[in-house]
């Protein structure tokens, strides 16, 4: 067990920050710090181009793939530095962390060769086709069916239904889809895993307004869309297990950039803590010492999880890791609040937030997307420690 | 940048474990806890001679092993998951620490530390005086500290000094001893200065630093015991004709801790990484290992009494033993609320009294 790192490996990081800072000082400069999920996209979909381009998009992915075949001690790497350098927010992490590692795991040689060299070039945007009105923790009810029928170009899939909740469907080219492909299933039987294109006529995608007032969640209507036979991932009728590897693929290396900006963000509430005199409140202190706790406690837990994730079965740290992270990011939230004060309640004529108050305000969703809190419990007591499950109807 | 345990740190752990459930039933740790040395001398016996644990931290040059606070952290994981009493913290942990912070001029002292032949503690006195020192009234060797000045003492016999006036005090916890001491002869008491100045603070720093991580340790592996064992209870207490544990009331509770335990499992070992590699901000690691894995014990061990119910209310049941062991560890090597100052003051934030 050993935290620093080895000299070769400084010299990585060396050479992460120097192209970083050299990208978003020069000709990326004004997207720079962007933490909005929606503003600037068609800039952000020029910068997942240059970290295609120079091999950055996807380093933990084999090479023919496009990836660096990086270790897990570079991914780390590359994730501090990314969040240190205050480079915006990865429109194409959908693909690069979900639909690529699942493709990887489960897809065909030639899914491979189709999807993930696109994706790791940083041209082809995803999004996640999961949630339905009527089935959100309860995910396996999807209603959104499939059937397989004759197309111009042989078999094609011809999709119904309507998903939710989907990030950053405006900006996709592909989604990955579950839904129901054997008539008269139900739960987690019957279900496919489909990749369909986005940009058809069959596919229509609707903003959510959410409490920020922005809209970084879609309604996604699918009336007839088509994609081609071979685009089903693992067996069709087998597409629960795919769907859950996904899930499992969102416990990886993404979240020591994500606390990277929870660092960036605690350190911008001592700046504000410091320069409004909240600093000298014993409360706001105790809550701020709290706050790091829980940081670098997050942190060592991340890499506890990411060392022991070759080894197959969940760990301590697997199963408690989302609602650590989610529950005290929502807290950070309430501190930021409590020590801008009433300034921080202050907004433009547009609605337009500062970055603390919108994380404040985009922290709630935290504990609900990805498993809300409440599902989190179950897992970890019946699956983690064992306990009685709950009767379901 | 590695944070798996090797293969000799995870036998040292499972060693310890096997020791740890062997010796520390609940009716020896009672047996121990009511006594008035507070452990059981062949229990100490097998720690501090056959297994050698008083040497862990010992550098080999002086007879020791020269291991890490990682293997200490992990000896006391061990411990804490039965509560067994005995004088690790003072002696193997605290003192040893503080010595090897002041180079090798005590090699002959740690030498017999790591023999297990001596059982030490340190005392730091205000105004010749100090509170709540852990095991002192049946240690050999007191180290101490008076201003920056650090003393070494000799008893004449366990936990009596010529010069000290040594004063049982009993706590809530009966799992640990402590004691109070004045300074009654400093004369005498300054035949034994071993170093003074800045090196003592440090030193001094140094041993509650590693005794702070252990003490994180410890609490991690009680609190262990408590999920467990309410689990175990909530998965057979039957009422409204099922298992408790099947309703989310209950379930959604024990996940809660089990949450708040890997948090503090990982605080404790990367604490313990920092101490050892002597990484910046290891005082606070140190301060937020003890914290983290204080306040997991004490909501585990609440948890525990809470869930199940009147039992967990009763002298008999262990619960007490735990929700108790909290109690002194968040009070003890510095109350949770000051050493959140101590993280304030190293995270950037201005010192208290300045202006912005």
């Amino acid at each position: 067990m050993k935290l620093s790192f080895t000299v070769e490996q400084e010299a990585f990081r060396a050479e992460v920050a120097a192209w970083l800072d050299e990208q978003l000082s020069g000709p990326f400069a004004d997207i720079r710090g962007i933490t909005s999920q929606t503003a600037a996209a068609q800039r952000r979909q020029d910068w997942e181009k240059a970290l295609g381009v120079a091999g950055w998009c996807a380093i933990g992915w084999p090479k023919q793939y496009g990836g660096r075949d990086a270790d897990l001690a570079q991914q780390v790497i590359f994730a501090e530095e990314y969040a240190r350098a205050r480079a915006p927010g990865r429109l194409g992490h959908m693909g690069v962390e979900l639909a690529g590692p699942t493709i990887l795991h489960f897809g065909s040689e030639v899914q491979k060769e189709r999807f993930l060299p696109k994706m790791s070039a940083g041209e082809e945007m995803w999004c996640q086709g999961y949630s339905e009105p009527g089935a959100g923790s309860d995910l396996s009810n999807v209603r959104t069916k499939a059937s397989l029928e004759d197309g111009p170009n042989g078999k094609q899939w011809v999709i119904e239904g309507q998903k939710t909740w989907t990030s950053l469907a405006q900006f996709a080219d592909w989604c990955f889809v579950i839904c129901r492909t054997v008539p008269g299933t139900k739960g987690r039987d019957g279900l496919s895993y489909l990749l369909v294109p986005m940009d058809q006529s069959g596919v229509e995608i609707r903003p959510i307004r959410q409490i920020t007032g922005e809209g970084d969640f879609n309604e996604v209507f699918f009336n007839g869309a088509v994609t081609a036979e071979e685009n089903v991932v693992g067996e069709p009728g087998k597409g629960w297990q795919v769907a859950m590897g996904t899930l499992s693929f969102e416990r990886g290396v993404s979240t020591l950039a994500q606390q990277m900006n929870f660092s960036n963000e605690l350190a911008a509430i001592v700046d504000s803590a410091n320069s409004n005199g909240q600093a000298q409140n014993p409360m706001i202190r105790q809550r701020i010492a709290k706050s790091w706790r829980g940081l670098q406690t997050m942190r060592a837990s991340a890499l506890r999880m990411l060392s022991g994730a070759e080894t197959g079965a969940l760990t301590g740290p697997q199963y408690t890791y989302k609602i650590f992270w989610a529950t005290w990011h929502r807290e950070l939230g309430e501190l930021a609040m409590d020590v801008l004060g009433q300034a921080g309640e202050v907004v433009s004529t547009d609605y337009d937030l500062p970055d603390l108050p919108r994380m404040f305000l985009f922290s709630r969703a935290d504990t609900i997307y990805a498993g809300t809190n409440q599902i989190q419990r179950n897992l970890i007591a019946e699956r983690a420690l064992g306990m009685p499950k709950e009767p379901r109807g | 940048m590695q944070f798996e345990f090797t293969e000799e740190q995870s036998m040292i752990s499972s060693m310890l474990e096997e020791f740890s459930q062997t010796q520390g039933t609940s009716e020896r740790v009672r047996q121990a806890m009511e006594s008035e040395l507070g452990y059981l001398p062949e229990v100490w016996q097998s720690m501090a001679g056959e297994l050698g644990l008083c040497g862990l931290l010992v550098p080999e040059d002086a007879g020791g092993q020269g291991l890490t606070m990682i293997e200490m952290a992990l000896v006391f994981e061990q411990l804490g998951k039965t509560l067994l009493p005995s004088p690790m913290l003072a002696t193997a942990v605290q003192s040893v620490a503080l010595l090897n912070a002041l180079g090798d001029q005590q090699t002959d002292l740690l030498k017999r530390i790591a023999r297990g032949e001596v059982r030490t503690t340190v005392a730091v006195c205000q105004n010749g005086r100090a509170e709540y020192v852990l095991d002192v009234c049946s240690a050999d060797v007191l180290l101490l500290v008076d201003s920056d000045q650090l003393f070494l003492v000799h008893a004449d016999q366990p936990g009596v000094f010529s010069g000290l006036d040594i004063t049982p005090v009993h706590i809530m916890d009966q799992t640990r001893r402590m004691g109070q001491v004045v300074v009654e002869d400093k004369a005498l008491i300054s035949t034994g200065k071993i170093a003074e100045g800045d090196e003592v603070l440090k030193a001094v720093d140094a041993g509650l630093d590693m005794a702070r991580i252990a003490l994180g340790a410890e609490a991690v592996g009680a609190a262990q015991t408590c999920l467990a064992r309410t689990v175990e209870y909530a998965s057979e207490r039957v009422q409204f004709g099922r298992a408790i544990g099947s309703f989310q009331a209950v379930k959604h509770q024990c996940a809660d801790m089990m949450v708040a335990i890997e948090a503090a499992i990982s605080a404790v070992f990367f604490a313990a990484c920092a101490v050892s590699e002597d990484l910046a901000q290891s005082r606070s690691m140190a301060a937020l290992a003890k914290v983290h894995a204080s306040e997991a014990l004490s909501f585990c061990s609440a948890r525990m009494i809470q869930l199940h119910g009147g039992i967990g209310f009763t002298w008999e049941h262990d619960a007490h033993l735990y929700f108790k062991r909290a109690r002194s560890t968040a009070t003890m090597l510095g109350l949770n609320f000051d050493l959140d100052e101590v993280i304030a003051a190293d995270i950037g934030l201005n010192p208290m009294g300045a202006t912005a």
